[in-house]
């Protein structure tokens, strides 16, 4: 009876690895289609940031108009160089759950 | 003992590896801040510590600011705190885009 017992769990174990192999073939081609794809993601994404960018930009113009002494688009750093912006920039004057769906939507359990 | 440089006489890398930011780093995955601290450096090296808190002053500034972006998180409050208050005395109404009604694009 232990061998009957036995057997089974070695079978198991060997179904177990092989589809775990197989599932890893799977993953790796998934990953491969990103990576075929990640200069469109990558516009898409730029495109978005540099859209809401100028969104905020406008509408700093708007809201700071009467504010005496405020620069706007003023650039904090000293250099001129691009530096990619925080994601409390871009949704800075959006509703707080748009910057937590930002910051943690990914994640499919607490 | 910084004057008997015993790593590069052993040829050993115990800890230089933590020195900087902008060092080698696994999987050539670069800091945030790698292009800040690596002007600061470039800036500051070779001469003494005196000369460079005075000469590379506005990099190191620009280094520090990405790193705590104290000065980026003061103007986002600011410009909130405006937008709140134009927003209760009725001068000022959010466009669609920053009230979560704007239509999904790509």
């Amino acid at each position: 009876m232990f061998g009957i017992g036995i057997g089974v769990l070695v079978f198991g174990y060997w179904r177990l690895f092989k589809w775990n192999r197989e599932r890893r073939r799977l993953q790796i081609e998934d990953l491969e289609a990103r990576i075929s794809l990640l200069p469109l993601l990558q516009a898409e994404h730029d495109r978005r940031t540099l859209r809401m960018l100028r969104q905020n930009l406008e509408e700093e113009a708007k809201i700071m108009k009467d504010v005496p002494g405020w620069k706007v688009g003023e650039n904090v750093f000293h250099t001129d160089r691009w530096v990619t912006p925080l994601n409390d920039e871009l949704f800075n004057l959006r509703p707080a759950e748009e910057l937590l769906h930002k910051k943690f939507g990914f994640q499919w359990y607490v | 003992m910084p004057f008997v440089n015993l790593q590069d006489k052993l040829g050993v890398n115990i800890d230089k590896w933590l020195l900087a930011q902008s060092g080698e780093q696994p999987y050539k995955r670069t800091a945030r801040c790698h292009a800040f601290e690596k002007e600061w450096i470039e800036c500051s090296h070779g001469i003494g510590q005196t000369r460079a808190r005075r000469e590379c002053r506005l990099e190191f500034e620009d280094f520090y600011e990405c790193m705590h972006r104290q000065k980026t998180h003061k103007r986002l409050y600011e410009m909130r705190t405006q937008k709140e208050k134009l927003m209760k005395e009725g001068k000022y109404s959010a466009p669609d885009h920053h009230t979560g009604k704007e239509e999904p694009r790509p």
